[in-house]
């Protein structure tokens, strides 16, 4: 499970370089951001362009990040496979997040592993 | 993993994340080298993930079990049977509500994905063994 942080503006872009978000890999990627909470940058962008698999676990755990994040900095979806804009759509999270179409162009900060 | 002239496939796996993880993966490989709607394949993958995920935590919450899958193919559906000598359960009244979306829940979508992605679902308590049937037909989402 890899995760990379980038900037974009004011955002901070986290790309999940993996192609499956799944139940095996959803709480180290919950964890993985929760270290990295101190980053800075908001909204917070979440780059799944990699991901070609999200089942329920790896939406509980996004949902688990939005959480972590408070109020005062949104999470917002970018770059959603066909499979996993189905999954959005189905469970109606589409509502709840703000989806971009494409990822946006990101400055490197760190990696993280 | 093997098929026969009946298009039937069957493979096993153990109750562990990891290991379903591999599993559909190499599931996901194979199919996609095999003349079927990538739609149809999406959704398989998602409705066994979301129901070997829940054997494996709340079938086999202590020792991992096995996990057989028999995926029978037919002209407009898949046909899928999954058993495990995990714990029983009784699915007939999971996932009847959609969560709602403003609740937040971090949990409690798989059935809900089940029953809006599968028809004919059946559920059997035989010998010791869950045997859960359902079917995927072509076109299921909207």
């Amino acid at each position: 499970m890899q995760v990379t942080f980038g900037r974009a503006g004011e955002a901070l872009v986290v790309s999940v370089q993996e192609s499956r978000l799944d139940a095996a890999v959803a709480l180290t990627f919950k964890d993985m951001i929760r270290d990295a909470m101190e980053l800075p940058g908001s909204p917070v962008i979440l780059n799944l362009s990699q991901v070609e698999f999200l089942d329920s676990s790896g939406l509980g755990a996004i949902v688990g990040v939005m959480k972590l994040l408070g109020p005062d900095r949104p999470l917002e979806i970018a770059a959603l496979s066909s499979s996993v804009r189905k999954l959005f759509r189905l469970t109606r999270m589409d509502t709840v997040f703000r989806i971009h179409d494409r990822a946006p162009k990101t400055e490197s900060i760190s990696a993280a592993e | 993993m093997m098929t026969d002239r009946r298009q039937v496939l069957r493979l096993e796996c153990l109750g562990k994340l990891d290991d379903i993880r591999c599993t559909l993966r190499e599931l996901d490989s194979y199919l996609a080298g095999c003349p079927i709607p990538a739609d149809w394949v999406e959704d398989l993958n998602l409705v066994l993930a979301e129901v070997m995920t829940n054997i494996a935590r709340h079938g086999y919450p202590n020792e991992p079990g096995r996990i057989a899958l028999q995926l029978i193919r037919t002209e407009n559906s898949l046909e899928c049977h999954i058993i495990d000598q995990g714990i029983s359960f009784d699915p007939s009244l999971l996932g009847r509500i959609a969560p709602d979306p403003l609740d937040l829940q971090e949990g409690g979508y798989g059935w809900f994905i089940i029953r809006n992605l599968t028809r004919q679902i059946s559920y059997e308590r035989a010998d010791g063994h869950n045997v859960l049937c359902f079917s995927i037909p072509v076109q299921t989402v909207n």
